[in-house]
């Protein structure tokens, strides 16, 4: 660990985490799911089984590793599993990543668990946690970092030392956070990079509204973190101005799908002539006096017009571009997107994928969908099925090896794609379900 | 009419260009001036619903319809791998070939790149280079032909989508060169252009 310990990372707001596998439990319908993510994953069932509780759980699982509000979390009524068979159970959330130092890989593994609030006070406390960490390297074991048990807490202290130094922490702290402030930590960075993950959850990706001159901004977020987005023409502006190569992807990208574009631009727009009131410094909104609008130049039109007049479809790639664009800017290490392929044409829907893949580096990508067109353009690692059941859990696998070569071959001797033939057995008969379950990992043997 | 004629199916425009200048350069090694025959016609298979009959519907729906006195062979030309975001499962060939001779096809025969066809254009590497103003001692990527494409796309600022600027790359390639490397594959296109 020699060289994670002494490597000076610069370490701005967020440095790159890649999340190999999430493993889940005790949110709301979700029951022990691991995802295995690549560049692109992607979720798929049936409505209202619970892909978008699970895309919170994640979120809610990485927000509670950086919050400060634990307590609070863990108190937080819309989390808490209400499922008979589910009930009472902990929440448990672990995290596979790797890292990168200039000249290694390393492996590690994060995870905690806490008992949910209760009525008779054993809840909201912290139960235990755990850290490992490996190098990439063949025969390399992982060894133990931080190790604890309710409140008693033990972590490494010395590189080739064992994990039995004690270290208080209270029942709503985790030992994560609390290492940060040890500054001769030889883990200190990687105790950082942890504790600076962040992931972005899209749920509605409102491609009408994100067009919209918006005359209001948040002081406390920076002009291209990734909660602007819903001020798209604002977002490019300032890409263009202070991370002018990303900007010439993003409309690049956006060009290889839509070829007619010659053009895209942001007139910023000076409104203070309408503004006749002082607005004081420390507000935490404030109305601009700028507003910003999107114009486009298309090779049939006589001239540029606002991009709010362009499809919804047009609208929504650009918008989800740019969305994989900031997260790889804020180094997010997970981006959530649900159903992107709404409103968008199925020809492009592969192309789509491809691009965003090529935008990221150390981001993954998360979506749901209900679209066969979409789906059958994911390599069948990558998709995580959601199996009816009878007990309202949710619990989502992925096709086995050997079920990803029945599943090829039965769908290419039906004469179907891999959407249109797992769509169609998920909506079926409870046979057609046993018929889905083969291919799955979780599913009878 | 007596002339047979020749249906090119492809997978995507990419192919399209490609084998559009293909034919061209045989065309132009046979006569002194390029010529469009207006009996070799390209068709893109359609992969977004039941693909596996795009080449079957465009055959019976718009070949004989429009030709019904030519006789037209097949050629069918495909990648020997599958490209990570095509549709699955990938196109059955074989299949495609049976249905079309099902439907009267006499002759239908493969052309088949090796991997991918961006694997042959990597053949004239410098016109590649050339195409994306990438200078000439710029070091070939790792992998297959298209991570290669992707690579040599990123190093532009851009990302590499198949099918885009097809043919604004085509016209960059030197397709006499690539052509007399792979003419064993094109030999198909090569004996129906004789």
């Amino acid at each position: 660990m020699a060289i994670l310990s002494s490597y000076n990372f610069k370490l701005r707001k967020v440095i790159g985490m890649k999340i190999e596998r999430i493993t889940i439990h005790g949110f709301r319908n979700i029951s022990n799911t691991s995802l295995y993510l690549n560049n692109i994953s992607a979720l798929v069932s049936l409505n209202s089984f619970g892909k978008s509780n699970l895309l919170s759980a994640i979120d809610f699982g990485i927000s509670f590793i950086t919050d400060d509000s634990k307590a609070k979390q863990m108190r937080w009524i819309p989390g808490i599993p209400m499922n008979k068979k589910l009930a009472g159970e902990d929440f448990k959330f672990e995290l596979e990543m790797t890292t990168n130092t200039e000249s290694e890989k390393f492996w590690i593994i994060y995870g905690y668990q806490f008992k949910w609030v209760r009525d008779d006070d054993a809840g909201a406390r912290i139960l235990s946690e755990w850290l490992k960490v490996k190098k990439d390297k063949k025969g390399q074991k992982y060894s133990q970092y931080i190790i604890r048990k309710n409140q008693k807490a033990k972590y490494k202290k010395a590189e080739s030392g064992r994990c039995d130094h004690p270290i208080l922490v209270d029942s709503s702290e985790l030992v994560i956070n609390k290492l940060q402030a040890y500054d001769s930590l030889f883990f200190l960075d990687l105790v950082k990079r942890i504790n600076n993950l962040t992931a972005h959850i899209e749920e509605h990706l409102d491609a009408g509204v994100a067009y919209q001159p918006y005359p209001f901004i948040r002081t406390d977020l920076e002009a291209l973190q990734i909660d602007n987005i819903n001020n798209l023409p604002r977002v490019i502006y300032y890409l263009k101005e202070q991370a002018h190569e990303k900007h010439d992807l993003l409309i690049n990208s956006y060009k290889k799908l839509f070829p007619q574009i010659e053009k895209i631009e942001v007139d910023k727009v000076n409104i203070s002539e309408n503004i006749n009131f002082q607005i004081p410094d420390d507000v935490p909104l404030r109305v601009t006096n700028e507003i910003f609008i999107l114009r486009v130049s298309d090779k049939n039109l006589n001239q540029p017009i606002n991009f709010e007049a362009m499809s919804d479809g047009a609208k929504r790639i650009l918008l989800l571009l740019t969305c994989v664009i900031l997260s790889d800017i804020n180094k997010c290490s997970l981006i959530e997107i649900e159903e992107p392929d709404n409103c968008i044409h199925p020809s492009l829907l592969g192309q789509l994928l491809d691009i965003m893949a090529q935008l990221t580096t150390d981001c993954r990508i998360l979506i749901t969908s209900h679209s066969p067109y979409l789906i059958k353009f994911f390599e069948l690692e990558n998709l995580y099925i959601g199996l009816p059941s009878s007990d309202g859990i949710a619990s989502f696998c992925r096709i086995s090896s050997t079920g990803e070569k029945a599943l090829l071959k039965d769908a290419k001797e039906s004469r179907q794609s891999i959407g249109d033939y797992i769509f169609q057995l998920m909506s079926g008969s409870e046979d057609d379900i046993k018929e889905l379950e083969k291919y799955l990992e979780c599913g009878s043997k | 009419m007596n002339r047979r004629g020749l249906l090119i199916f492809v997978e995507s425009s990419l192919e399209l260009a490609f084998y559009r200048t293909v034919v061209l350069t045989i065309l132009n090694q046979k006569k002194s001036s390029i010529v469009e025959d207006p009996l070799i016609i390209y068709k893109i298979i359609n992969r977004i619903g039941n693909h596996q009959n795009s080449a079957n519907r465009i055959y019976q729906k718009q070949i004989i319809i429009d030709y019904p006195e030519v006789p037209f062979d097949v050629i069918l030309c495909h990648d020997s791998s599958v490209y990570k975001f095509s549709p699955k499962p990938p196109l059955d060939w074989e299949l495609v070939e049976s249905d079309l001779i099902g439907a009267g096809v006499q002759h239908v025969d493969h052309i088949i790149a090796n991997k991918s066809i961006e694997d042959w254009f990597l053949l004239d590497y410098p016109g590649v280079l050339d195409f994306l103003n990438l200078p000439q001692d710029t070091i070939l990527p790792e992998g297959d032909g298209i991570t290669k494409f992707k690579s040599l796309y990123n190093k532009t600022n851009n990302v590499y989508v198949r099918g885009s600027e097809s043919d604004a790359l085509v016209q960059y390639l030197a397709i006499n060169k690539i052509t007399s490397i792979i003419h064993k594959q094109l030999r198909p296109l090569i004996n129906h252009l004789k």
